[in-house]
């Protein structure tokens, strides 16, 4: 059956028992499909963006109210959608890391990570795994250490998966943010197998920055995430531009540069909402 | 404008989107109990009906 010429129908949800547990975790709820018919059309969210003309500002539908919703949901301050964990990654590392900057990643990280380093040109280094396939407390100790001494500086920010991708194995996230506050090196922890799947408290965990999947582990459509922040960090993330142009001396309001204003408009966020 | 008509259009999608949940659900045999053939049954009545709203709308 074609959905559209040379489409065909993606019905392997009704006609087989998928078993991929990531695709499971993003299987749409009935709620969600039909907010896909609803609002599959591309402005289906602008047109009611009013003043100040933010996406996370929108009352109705109650965009403003899910971001808040977003955010108490992993017991943090701030939060915003974002196209998939990656780009949440990258709004992270684009306001803390600089060129040559050393950035701390486990041997188990996703590749994503990697890039986010990458596109700021700043060095990725690995906690190492044990035989086991874990990330341990210690390791991340030692390694922070280690780069101290090669570097003269702790590691501009630890990029710390709860669960890897490789494994599945869950590893010591608690005892890795400790070690890595003991150093003075904030933590994003990587929720893209966890939030929207096992309750995920960002404020018991100490974590400075939340990473979601939506498309992963919250039943939304691709790509679609969530950023949440503790208050110190939500100014810094969250920053709003300065921007201004020389020829024509416009400004730009409050749009914030890492979201490059506006994120996930229309379906996706709708989806996401239902 | 009918805005009867469109309300019926996006009912009759929703009403089908709850019989895809049903066929996710069961799977794939689609054997379904007593209770998710009740729902199948009133589903497709009242998807019936909003069939009718939008021939009588448009169609006359």
């Amino acid at each position: 059956m074609k959905c559209g010429p040379g489409l065909n129908t993606r019905d392997i949800d009704e006609t087989s028992i998928n078993i991929d547990p990531i695709q499971v975790g993003g299987r749409l709820t009935a709620d969600a499909m039909k907010a896909v018919i609803a609002y599959g059309d591309g402005y289906s969210v602008c047109d009611n963006c009013r003043k100040p003309n933010r996406l996370d500002m929108i009352s109705s539908p109650p965009i403003d109210q899910f971001h808040k919703d977003l955010a108490a949901f992993v017991h943090m301050d701030e939060a915003r959608v974002v196209p998939g964990a990656r780009r949440g990654f990258q709004a992270v590392t684009g306001t803390y890391v600089r060129k040559d900057d050393p950035v701390l990643l486990t041997a188990l990280s996703h590749y994503t990570e990697f890039l986010a380093v990458e596109i700021q040109g700043g060095i990725p280094l690995e906690i190492p795994k044990d035989p086991h396939n874990i990330i341990t407390a210690a390791a991340a100790e030692e390694k922070i250490d280690a780069i101290r001494r090669e570097y003269g500086e702790p590691p501009r920010l630890l990029l710390l998966d709860h669960f890897d991708y490789q494994y599945g194995n869950e590893h010591d996230v608690r005892g890795i943010i400790r070690a890595a506050h003991r150093n003075d090196v904030p933590v994003l922890y990587n929720g893209a197998y966890t939030v929207g799947i096992m309750e995920v408290d960002g404020r018991e965990l100490g974590a400075d920055f939340i990473v979601g999947s939506g498309h992963k582990s919250m039943a939304a459509p691709a790509p679609s995430g969530v950023l949440a922040v503790t208050k110190e960090r939500a100014a810094e993330v969250f920053r709003t531009t300065r921007a201004q142009a020389d020829v024509t001396k416009r400004t730009f309001g409050i749009k914030e540069v890492e979201m490059m204003g506006c994120t996930l408009m229309g379906v996706t966020l709708i989806g996401m909402m239902a | 404008m009918s805005k009867q008509a469109v309300d019926s259009v996006f009912q009759v999608l929703f009403l089908l989107t709850d019989i895809r949940e049903i066929l996710r659900e069961t799977a794939p045999l689609h054997e379904l109990d007593a209770e998710q053939k009740e729902k199948v049954n009133r589903t497709l009545a009242n998807a019936e009906e909003q069939l009718r709203s939008i021939r009588k709308e448009l169609v006359g």
